[in-house]
């Protein structure tokens, strides 16, 4: 037999790519061919299948999951994972450091949503809720998260308790009117951004920065 | 052509992907010395995508398991000397191949929350960009001009994302399923033969 020998290596113990490496790989690549393949990529691509019969297994594979993921579209909450679309494009957008912005966020929210009572909220494992507030304002809760709200006259308590949530302000200006905000002094010209969302590290953050006991963090 | 195409993805989206965290479980209980489990299963996929059809295939599972068994023996059959656990390894199989028949594919319906649960875990910039792709298709360039970040960064997320939702996919995270029934064999799924 003077074919050349068969790429399939099996060889035990040989110092072979892992599979592991060989599938980053294959996303990386259907990724590329989704958004178009120039000519040195495609023949790039070529090169890379043919160095290991694993590889077109693997980039099948990882095809096979990113059609497979249209699917979650039709899935009962894939409308709370479309709503969360537009919060997390804002999200990967701004800068969190937008800190007045949030307290304003926060507080308006809270404040729209139940006068002096404490109210809480929280998502499932996979749930990604928003809840819209009575003057157009949202909380957008991120999967496994819990936030409790308690506006009193002279405290707001806000609890990010686990996981990530987003405050959408509808309107500013209301807010304004409605709460004694030092935080107002901090909002940053030049950011008109009223969509914010928070980790509860970075909310302990903002709020040492305002200095206001507009919000306190969970354990 | 580089790509397998979108219904043999489909098919294999459909047929495939759901039996890898069975198929993964069975694997490291039969996989001779020498073989990964990722391997035989990347080398079974590169079969199935390399069939000229797969409409001729009514039972992918016992394909499926099929190709991966023909995998293993050329295996030991390559190699040099044969061990005598290779051929207690080969025994093994087609002794479990029998307790195999049962169906435990997950439904539908739980095929569906796996997913939905492996697109939701991802981190946040990850699944920002793979969802406006996928649900609202809209082209990466055009998420990229919207977020305001280089087409290479959505890309890099992107794919990410996509490795993240494949190991997502290939294990039980809860492993549910496999505790409920440890035993595939109490099932004699028997079908009128």
């Amino acid at each position: 037999m003077r074919r050349a020998p068969s790429p399939r290596s099996t060889k035990v113990g040989a110092m072979r790519e892992r599979g592991r490496t060989i599938d980053a790989a294959a996303s990386v690549w259907v990724v590329k061919i989704d958004r178009g393949l120039c000519e040195t990529e495609s023949a790039k691509l070529e090169e890379w299948l043919a160095g290991d019969t694993r590889r077109t297994g693997a980039l099948a594979r990882a095809q096979a999951a990113w059609v497979h993921a249209d699917r979650a579209q039709v899935y009962r909450n894939a409308s709370e994972l479309r709503d969360s679309r537009s919060a997390r494009a804002w999200r990967s957008a701004i800068p969190w450091a937008s800190a007045a912005a949030v307290v304003l966020g926060l507080a308006t929210a809270f404040l729209a949503w139940q006068g002096y009572s404490q109210t809480h909220f929280a998502t499932k494992l996979g749930e990604i809720r928003r809840v819209p507030l009575a003057d157009g304002s949202h909380i957008t809760l991120d999967t496994q998260s819990r936030v409790s709200v308690r506006y009193e006259p002279a405290t707001r308590l806000v609890r990010l308790e686990t996981g990530e949530a987003l405050f959408e302000v509808a309107k500013d200006h209301d807010l304004v009117a409605e709460i004694p905000l030092r935080a107002k002094i901090h909002r940053p010209q030049h950011s008109p951004k009223k969509k914010v969302a928070l980790k509860p590290e970075q909310l302990r953050q903002i709020l040492d920065e305002v200095g206001e006991k507009i919000g306190v963090l969970g354990p | 052509m580089p790509a397998v195409s979108t219904e043999r993805a489909r098919w294999l989206a459909t047929h495939i992907l759901p039996l890898e965290p069975q198929l993964r479980g069975w694997l490291t209980r039969v996989t001779p010395p020498g073989l990964e489990g990722d391997d035989l299963i990347q080398e079974a996929y590169t079969k199935l995508a390399s069939l000229a059809t797969v409409s001729n295939i009514t039972q992918p599972k016992a394909y499926l398991y099929q190709i991966i068994k023909h995998l293993i023996s050329d295996h030991i059959r390559r190699a040099n000397v044969i061990s005598i656990d290779a051929v207690a390894e080969m025994a093994q199989l087609s002794v479990l191949e029998e307790g195999m028949t049962p169906e435990r594919i997950l439904s539908g319906r739980q095929e569906l929350e796996r997913l939905y649960q492996a697109i939701a875990r991802l981190p946040g910039s990850c699944r920002s960009v793979f969802i406006m792709r996928k649900f609202d298709d809209k082209p990466q360039k055009a998420i990229a001009a919207e977020l305001r970040i280089s087409e290479n960064t959505v890309e890099k997320r992107m794919s990410r994302a996509l490795r993240m939702i494949l190991e997502q996919l290939q294990t039980n995270k809860e492993g549910r399923e496999n505790a409920a029934s440890p035993e595939p064999a109490k099932h004699k799924g028997r079908r009128d033969a």
